[in-house]
């Protein structure tokens, strides 16, 4: 298994320098320049070459791709050019908020998910089974940012159970930090339950219906046993490759809903140094959110392989 | 997108040959979601070729009314008649959709069968890049395409398809690898038959199947990056509306006139939700019920 | 803590702070004192912005949008805006100077400097300090921002108890462009970008970028201070929608910079809600030097000047909460006369004629603007709906505003709607905003106008109150003539304060003063 591990993490690497060829490239045809940022309606020609020199953006293109992985290799991640602030320190920051989102938005999607595909899976033709269908398919098919829009509106502002916005740390105040999260978690969460119910209630249906079950239930095993043993761990092979496959839509839905409810996680840093040129900060939280991508992609792919035996075979 | 979920692709793929009478196609399941797709594609192409002014007339001193029967759905904050602009826009949602996935069909589409069925180390190339494609979350990729584009139409469909090429690659390369040691290919090169007559000619129309499937998924989520893009100011240009703009314009005003966003919302919903039947129902013909992939 | 929406609905007492019961309110708030309603109020004030705080070094900001600069630092000299609503300057008031004095050809402005004023640090200012971050500011790699504004001073020295600073030629500007000079510690400018030190009446604390700037009294100022808030913290948001949700949600006390939309939802809770006192103007800028043949014919930028529906727009983006502008001068100056904008209302079939007159077919342009300002897309997309009536094209392109403004730098834009910052607006400070300075800053266009050239450097030597104001009637009508940066309206965001907050007052650059705000 090891093999397995090593393999693959080592297949990771190129794909990253690739993607950081891909990143700078990107950056440096983007239009709009930082120092126009920083300098806005005075600018003039000399402050602008000014500031540019500082920051060494003036240097040819390969001098400064290759003095920027370099550092990046020593785990220099280089400073905002605004505020100065180290980008790991701007990261460390943020780091937290987006896991806690993410993570919790995963927590919820499964908690919700999980019974739902399940019983959706055994009972497909009633009432509450069909209702479900739908429901699956409708929250895949919201926008993470409407939902998250009318939830703010009706829970937070009309209601007022919860706050619009806003992020309270969790060691400042617990309840607080809960309360701020319910609704964001939601807003991501649905979409990861609805397609979790979808894998689990197809895994759940087939398993249901595969021979060793029926001979389970011919040998008079009861319906509760038959699901927890043999429907579960075949179910379960699909649930994990769904969440294999939302952990893009999570990293892409955290930028929504952290711009939605105001939570300065590193979807809201991503997007303030898009508006501000903010290199080193995109080149650093871009990565970072590619590696964590491809480091979930694996981990998936691990579980995949321990569940199933067949796959890791065919590596 | 895991390895898992391609090796998933990849099994699909292998099963797709000789699969699926059309007998096992459910004519109700599909006829729902088919006909209301192309009730809306006919009435956004030809509603704005009738009356080309509607979504673009400003009544400021009717800004931000609810129904009424001059505008059926109200009007948004300039005074324009929010249905006709909703027509408009879903014709350009669908262009952004077609346009994007017809463009990664074919640059996709193509450059994985080849690379499937081509020896040449160029193919392998082309898989890497595909893989540190793929590596972004797609909506980043987007923002940065489209910023780098300067935006409008053609930049948000560009960078739309560029964010489906690779899985379209991937899963053409599958599905070449699958059909490579069948025998009607090797029939086909045993009679002599150039690179682009096997993959054209004799593969292509037999894979169809899970090319359709997958389109009709890569439009769905088309509409919706192309929504999450103008949401955050990145879209197509004002005044021409597009379904996200419009929610982009409505989320600040879904106090005062909470009409205004919710129409866009739902039709956005509901064109997905049809995308994805269509999709299910083909993925369910052609052997796997729980394929969905990003 | 911020309150709960919850806690502030039923806490909602508030002390009306008059000018006559001010001094028992400093009484019962004096620090130290611990009178009962002190400690029973929250005192931790909690300012909404949209502003995006990048480095705090008073140098290097925008000067028309850091709310915080008053609270950490402090002018020479400045100028409150006396009446919020209607933007009334009131005259100039003396800080770290204890006086102001210019020469009778204003080339030289003496400055007396203030004794006992301490740093945050715990150092005393003295006027060598003075004289140091005066330098430091004027130095274009060092100021950044502020070396353009206080450009005119050419010398800075220390005479006595005095700071002397000597212009390169007669400027009636340089007085004024000096209050929006602020002092900070000369022996902290390495840290000034991250970790601010100024004489001001709050002292840093903390500074999480994007999220939240947190400031605490300074038990030193040099001041008595009327206002009871012991910590000052800004709270950052990416939109107005964000900051009026928090608003609503009882998150924050003080709201900057939001939408005018939004006014009324807010005053159904209580906030006293206004259009910000910005002195910035939201305009058109034509590129008369590009390749666009529209722009370069003189008729066509006038028949766009003439089709700008000011009283729409103001109503519909605006809410009638601003004023429309033809001139760049607000109408509540006393220097503004009405006469000079006669011909120039808005007129659609004045403008058709002149489409008409000018002998282009089909004229086309592009018009820029900022896809981060919802206002200045609202504000193209109206008018290109008028010119669309009088057959002029109007293409409209919404870029984030870097990239608006470094097109603009590279010359490389047609036509852009654009907020335009002014210094302090007196007769002669429109060409605080870079727009009309010939030649400089990124929307002046690779060559100006010589009409407008000419009547502007004769109005700048003019130092005569009477003369300059006839000689800038001569400038503001070569401008008319030229069309070529034709201003719309002054520019509108919402700023409010909650119920149980009073005192707000701003100085004349928009920034809230501090000293006086009780928290109640």
């Amino acid at each position: 298994m090891w093999e397995f591990v090593g393999r693959r993490l080592l297949a990771a690497v190129p794909v990253l320098v690739g993607a950081s060829v891909v990143l700078f490239a990107l950056l440096y045809v983007l239009p709009g320049d930082p120092a126009a940022f920083a300098l806005g309606d005075n600018a003039s020609p000399a402050a602008i070459a000014a500031f540019r020199h500082q920051l060494g953006l003036d240097l040819p293109w390969y001098v400064q791709y290759f003095d920027w992985l370099g550092r990046m290799v020593t785990g220099q991640f280089g400073k905002s050019f605004f505020n100065e602030f180290p980008v790991v320190t701007l990261m460390d920051e943020r780091l937290p908020v987006t896991l806690e989102l993410t993570l919790g938005a995963l927590v919820v999607g499964t908690l919700i998910g999980v019974p739902v595909g399940v019983y959706s899976g055994l009972n497909p033709s009633t009432m509450l089974g069909r209702a479900i269908d739908l429901l699956n398919a409708v929250f895949i098919a919201v926008p993470v940012f409407w939902l998250g829009i009318l939830l703010q509106l009706g829970v937070a502002l009309r209601l007022g159970w919860l706050p619009p916005g806003g992020y309270v740390p969790v060691g400042i105040d617990f309840g607080a930090n809960i309360r701020s999260m319910v609704l964001p978690w939601l807003t991501l969460g649905v979409g990861t339950a609805a397609v979790l119910a979808r894998f689990l209630q197809a895994g759940v249906r087939d398993a249901v219906t595969s021979e060793y079950v029926l001979a389970a239930e011919a040998r008079g095993l009861t319906r509760i046993r038959i699901v927890g043993k043999h429907v579960m761990r075949n179910a379960v092979v699909p649930a994990i490759t769904a969440f294999g496959i939302q952990v893009g839509r999570l990293i892409g839905g955290a930028v929504l809903t952290e711009s939605v409810f105001t939570l300065p996680g590193l979807g809201t840093l991503l997007w303030t140094a898009l508006v501000q040129r903010d290199y080193f900060v995109i080149q650093a939280v871009t990565l970072f959110a590619v590696a964590a991508f491809i480091l979930v992609n694996l981990l998936t792919d691990i579980a995949y392989g321990v569940v199933d035996a067949r796959i890791r075979e065919g590596y | 997108m895991s390895k898992a979920a391609l090796a998933m692709l990849d099994a699909a793929a292998t099963n797709a040959k000789g699969r699926g009478s059309f007998e096992r196609l459910r004519a109700p399941a599909l006829a729902l979601p088919g006909l209301f797709l192309a009730l809306l594609v006919l009435i956004s192409v030809i509603t704005p070729l009738v009356l080309p002014d509607a979504p673009f007339q400003q009544h400021l001193s009717e800004a931000l009314a609810g129904p009424s029967s001059a505008h059926p759905l109200g009007t948004d904050e300039l005074g324009r008649d929010l249905l006709s602009r909703l027509i408009l826009g879903t014709r350009i949602s669908f262009e952004v959709g077609f346009g994007s996935t017809a463009v990664a069909l074919a640059i996709g589409g193509l450059l994985g069968l080849w690379s499937g069925y081509s020896e040449n180390p160029v193919g392998a190339v082309i898989m890497r890049l595909s893989d540190v494609l793929l590596a972004f979350p797609s909506i980043l990729l987007a923002m940065l395409v489209v910023t780098v584009m300067r935006t409008d139409l053609p930049g948000v469909i560009v960078a739309v398809a560029l964010v489906n090429i690779p899985v379209f690659v991937r899963l053409n390369r599958a599905l070449m690898l699958s059909q490579r040691r069948l025998e009607y290919v090797e029939a086909a090169k045993a009679l002599g038959g150039s690179t682009s007559y096997v993959i054209l000619r004799a593969v292509l129309p037999n894979v169809l199947a899970p090319l359709a499937v997958q389109s009709a998924l890569a439009i769905a989520n088309a509409v919706l990056l192309e929504a999450g893009l103008s949401f955050l100011g990145l879209g197509v240009q004002p005044p021409t509306p597009s379904l996200g703009l419009e929610l982009q314009e409505a989320a600040a005003y879904l106090r005062q006139d909470a009409w205004f966003g919710i129409f866009p919302g739902l039709l956005l919903i509901l064109i997905v939700l049809a995308l994805n039947k269509l999709a299910d129902e083909g993925a369910r013909w052609y052997g796997r019920t729980d394929l969905k992939v990003e | 803590m911020p309150l709960s929406r919850r806690e502030f609905l039923t806490k909602a007492t508030f002390i009306v702070v008059a000018g006559s019961s001010l001094p028992a309110v400093l009484e019962a708030c004096a620090p130290g004192g611990n009178s009962s309603a002190a400690s029973k109020v929250n005192q931790t004030l909690t300012v909404g912005t949209t502003a995006a705080f990048t480095t705090l070094d008073p140098n290097q900001i925008d000067t028309s949008m850091f709310p915080f600069r008053n609270a950490v630092f402090d002018p020479l000299i400045d100028i409150p805006v006396v009446d919020i609503p209607t933007y009334k300057l009131g005259s100039i008031q003396d800080w770290l100077a204890t006086a102001h004095s210019a020469n009778s050809d204003y080339t030289q402005i003496t400055l007396p400097i203030r004794t006992g004023v301490k740093f945050h640090d715990g150092k005393t200012m003295t006027v060598d300090d003075v004289v140091n971050a005066f330098q430091h500011a004027l130095d274009p790699k060092t100021g950044r921002t502020m070396a353009g504004t206080l450009g005119a001073v050419a010398k800075v020295e220390a005479k006595g108890d005095s700071v002397v600073l000597t212009t390169s030629g007669p400027s009636v500007d340089a007085l004024y462009r000096l209050t929006l000079f602020r002092m900070q510690s000369p022996t902290n400018y390495a840290n000034a970008t991250n970790h601010p030190i100024g004489t001001g009446p709050f002292k840093f604390v903390e500074y999480v970028p994007g999220d939240h700037l947190t400031l605490e009294r300074n038990t030193d100022y040099w001041k008595p201070i009327a206002s009871n808030v012991k910590q000052l913290i800004f709270r950052f948001y990416s939109t107005a929608e964000a900051m009026v949700n928090a608003a609503l949600g009882g998150q924050i006390d003080i709201l900057q910079f939001g939408n005018l939309k939004d006014a009324s939802t807010l005053q159904k809770q209580g906030w006293s809600g206004y259009a910000a006192p910005i002195a910035d103007f939201e305009m058109m800028v034509l590129n008369y030097a590009d390749n666009n043949d529209a722009l370069k014919n003189q008729q066509i930028r006038q028949a766009i000047s003439l089709s700008i529906d000011r009283d729409s727009i103001v109503k519909n983006v605006y809410y009638n909460l601003v004023k429309p502008i033809i001139i760049p001068m607000p109408p509540s100056n006393h220097d503004y006369d009405p006469s000079t904008i006669q011909e120039w209302q808005f007129n659609l079939s004045k403008a058709a004629q002149l489409v008409k007159a000018s002998g282009i077919s089909n004229p086309t342009f592009q018009m820029g603007a900022a896809s981060n300002d919802p206002n200045a897309g609202q504000i193209a997309q109206i008018i290109a709906s008028d010119l669309a009536k009088v057959g002029i094209t109007a293409q409209i392109q919404l870029m984030d505003s870097t990239t608006q403004v470094t097109n603009a730098l590279k010359g490389d834009f047609q036509s852009n709607v654009y907020a335009c910052s002014v210094g302090v607006p007196n007769v002669q400070d429109f060409e605080d905003c870079s727009v009309y300075r010939p030649n400089v800053g990124p929307f002046s266009g690779p060559k100006a106008l010589p009409n407008y050239v000419t009547a502007y450097q004769a109005a700048a030597v003019t130092v005569n109150p009477a003369d300059r104001t006839a000689a800038f009637k001569k400038v503001f009508e070569a401008l008319l003539e030229d069309a070529w940066a034709i201003p719309i309206c002054t520019r509108g965001l919402l700023c409010g304060q909650a119920s149980h907050v009073s005192g707000v007052s701003y100085d004349a650059k928009t920034h809230l003063v501090y000293q006086n705000i009780v928290k109640g």
